[in-house]
């Protein structure tokens, strides 16, 4: 019985390139006596790579062939193939997903580390993923309380929230260590849009090429840091609307944050002291120094994480696969089942499907369909807590209405509920229409707009590693 | 003083007290029930349903160190956590809780089956040997052997030797049965029909035990038994019904020998999904033809 699953993270940042490979224990966590439950109990992370800067053509471009020669001399190192690989996530994050051809780096790296392994980006993800790499997820459940991560790389700051172990919030600023850069004798090279748009409000500018102060370069950290502590503090300034990353929103949580750790490229700045504010040509030292200079961060309680700068690639790698309910059904063996685009049901459209009713869902999906233009789609529900045997005979019945009508019969028909639901549901629908290849998962949550992956079955086939993915290049 | 002095003082110095109270605009969260004082918010106030989820929930510490962490415990367990205390005894509300909880465990024990429910699922009764309730619950030895009009029922009435035996039984929990038989036997039925197995006529059990499955698979020469059995209520749920499954079973079969799916009610494995996956579990103790801790699972 398969027990373990190798699982590898790939990060591409604005700065830096890294990898690591864990190792993925999963147990039966149910009493004999009960139904079992599977659950991924031990993440142990079994190689980490050196850090890489992340290799450019030209400004605007990825460097495609030297990650892929990266990766493929870490396979090596960490003794593995991408046959081994049972999966895992590349992301690619801060301003290297803004780079012309990032989704195609992405794409082929994904496929060169392995069969399982996924391409994600989106700077929420990014935010969930560091929070959780970082261990700030953990923190919160094991101490009973709301910590927050800041994870401070090149080119954004990724903020996740958590409340005794569960997210609250996750948003991202395009605040970073290299969004300015200078050489030796303090030439600025290079200064992003989004930073020049911020010392505007302060009556500054800086070009290319310019000459930068020591002063200076402490009055954007000091701007940058406030920049930072507003969007954690909610207070919704010009500075937090000017920096808050166009396809992320700004955080909205109800309770006030407690616990606060850094990660990423700047918080080696901040937890190491570090005094030499041009160490890496940049604005790391600055930010860190600011952030604890001016003590604006008082009202919280600073903790140390258990990653700093690889928190987002040991989140990448250890915290994107989930696994499915241990009591799921599918008819044939057609995994994995990649980028598959999901419509949750509202409401009342789930309502009457009870009833035996697919119009109304019918016509959301419909709609959904023209406006994606996807091919192939799988529909989730919320399923009832306690459902009767009438009501999930007459939903069966609704789903393969709907099939006929709306869904591809080249593809399989996937069903996800999130409640305890999808054998009896799967069964049901398998006593109708004996044809049809039909998976029926639970336990998974996802939205409309999620993409899923679906990998092979673990544990006897009794549950499916699943992996999310709430955006892919927008 | 006379009775109805008495009375008549307390009544003045319960209007007072409420006159007070409303002057000074403090709402009593409880008013007598007669005093016209109060008419207002009596007619607001519902009882609370003391078995529910919403009365039994809330959190009853004063002044918790940390509140984030209690209200995360108590999510993750049916326990009643972080109730508090009242000097060295129980909240009021906590005492109300447990006795009214406790009373439906009693209320599963000793209320008689809704024969409709049976005859809607065509399931006929027969009984053990236990002649009624209180002797079910004192002689177990009674209950775990059938009754004489049960066998030759069953002789006469249902499928011999069929691969699969299930039959429905109270145990010690006709709430159980109740809540939850409808939608976990047809399930479970039809799901086994469909596999091409041979399925004997279910019935029900009145009085039974969990060893009352050992003779009936001796009466129907079954190769698997499984019978779906109300669980010994407790203060978390009094509509817990459990499978028991026994391959090969006989009077006398150690109790190692047989495989267990408990929890099922609507706050564990809801009915639907347990039916689901005993059609599966089934299916694979009659491949291995064995069951308990034999099974490797």
């Amino acid at each position: 019985m398969k027990k373990e699953i190798l699982s590898v993270g790939i990060d591409i940042g604005t700065t830096t390139t890294s990898m690591i490979v864990s190792k993925l224990g999963m147990q039966n966590t149910a009493a004999s006596h009960m139904v079992p439950e599977i659950n991924i109990t031990k993440k142990e992370i079994i190689y980490r790579s050196e850090l890489y800067q992340t290799p450019l053509k030209t400004r605007e471009v990825l460097d495609g062939e030297k990650i892929r020669q990266i990766i493929e001399k870490e396979y090596r190192n960490a003794g593995i193939t991408p046959e081994m690989v049972d999966t895992g996530a590349v992301i690619i994050t801060g301003e290297s997903s803004l780079k012309e051809n990032a989704q195609i780096v992405v794409d082929s790296i994904s496929s060169l580390a392995g069969e399982f392994v996924v391409a994600t980006a989106g700077p929420d993800l990014e935010s969930i993923l560091a929070g959780r790499g970082s261990g700030a997820e953990e923190f919160s459940k094991k101490y009973g309380c709301i910590a927050a991560n800041l994870d401070i790389g090149g080119g954004t700051t990724n903020i996740s929230v958590f409340d005794c172990g569960a997210l609250v919030g996750q948003t991202c600023l395009d605040v970073g260590g290299r969004i300015m850069k200078y050489d030796e004798s303090g030439i600025i090279s290079y200064v992003s849009p989004r930073l020049n748009d911020l010392c505007a409000l302060r009556g500054i500018r800086f070009e290319e090429g310019s000459r930068i102060s020591d002063d200076e370069l402490l009055e954007v950290g000091l701007l940058l840091a406030q920049t930072i502590f507003d969007s954690i503090n909610l207070e919704h300034t010009e500075l937090t609307q000017i920096a808050t990353t166009r396809t992320s929103s700004p955080l909205n949580i109800k309770e006030q944050i407690e616990y606060i750790s850094f990660s990423g490229g700047v918080s080696d700045c901040y937890y190491s002291d570090e005094n030499n504010l041009r160490r890496f040509f940049d604005l790391g030292p600055a930010i860190a120094k600011s952030l604890q200079k001016q003590k604006i961060f008082e009202s919280y309680e600073i903790v140390e994480p258990k990653e700093t700068i690889r928190a987002t690639v040991v989140g990448a790698g250890t915290y994107m696969t989930e696994v499915s309910g241990s009591t799921i059904s599918y008819n044939e063996n057609v995994f994995p089942i990649k980028n598959l685009p999901m419509y949750k049901a509202n409401e009342q459209e789930e309502m009457d499907l009870y009833l035996g009713q697919s119009e109304r869902l019918q016509k959301g999906l419909r709609w959904y369909i023209d406006q994606s233009q996807e091919e192939r789609i799988g529909i989730c529900i919320k399923g009832k807590e306690m459902a009767s045997y009438k009501e999930l005979c007459n939903m069966a019945a609704a789903l393969l209405d709907l099939d006929a009508a709306v869904l591809n019969h080249e593809y399989p028909l996937v069903i996800i509920c999130e409640n305890d639901l999808a054998k009896a549901l799967g069964l049901v629908i398998g006593r109708i229409n004996k044809e049809r290849t039909i998976i029926c998962l639970d336990r998974v949550s996802v939205r409309s707009g999620d993409y899923i992956d679906i990998g092979a079955p673990v544990m006897d086939g009794v549950a499916l590693p699943v992996v999310v993915k709430t955006l892919i290049f927008s | 003083m006379s009775i109805l002095d008495r009375e008549k003082l307390i009544e003045v110095i319960t209007r007072e007290v409420m006159r007070v109270l409303s002057e000074k605009n403090t709402t009593p969260q409880y008013a007598h029930p007669n005093s016209d004082v109060n008419l207002e918010i009596n007619a607001r106030w519902k009882s609370p349903d003391l078995t529910g989820q919403e009365f039994k929930s809330s959190i009853q510490i004063i002044d918790p160190e940390n509140p984030l962490a209690l209200r995360a415990m108590e999510k993750a367990t049916t326990a009643r956590v972080g109730i508090g205390r009242s000097g060295e005894r129980l909240n009021t509300k906590s005492l109300l809780s447990l006795r009214a909880d406790h009373s439906m465990a009693k209320d599963a024990v000793q209320k008689q089956i809704d024969e409709d429910l049976l005859k809607e699922l065509n399931l006929p009764i027969v009984q053990s040997k236990a002649t009624e309730i209180n002797e079910h619950l004192t002689r177990p030895d009674l209950g775990r052997q059938l009754s004489d009009e049960a066998v030759d029922f069953i002789k006469k009435n249902c499928i011999q030797n069929p691969q699969i035996q299930i039959y429905v039984s109270d145990g010690l929990s006709n709430s159980a049965v109740e809540n939850n038989i409808k939608d976990l036997l047809p399930i479970l039925m039809d799901g086994l029909t469909d596999a091409g197995i041979k399925v004997g006529t279910p019935f029900f059990i009145k009085y039974g035990r969990v060893g009352t499955g050992d003779a009936v698979s001796e009466t129907t020469n079954a190769e698997l038994v499984c019978v779906l059995l109300g669980e010994r209520p407790g203060l978390a749920a009094a509509d817990s019904m459990s499978a028991y499954i026994t391959y090969g079973a006989y009077v006398g079969l150690p109790e190692s020998k047989r495989t267990v799916v408990s929890n099922i009610h609507k706050n564990g494995i809801q009915p639907v999904e347990a039916g689901a996956y005993l059609v599966d579990l089934l299916q694979t103790i009659l491949k291995e033809k064995k069951s308990g801790v034999d099974l490797q699972m």
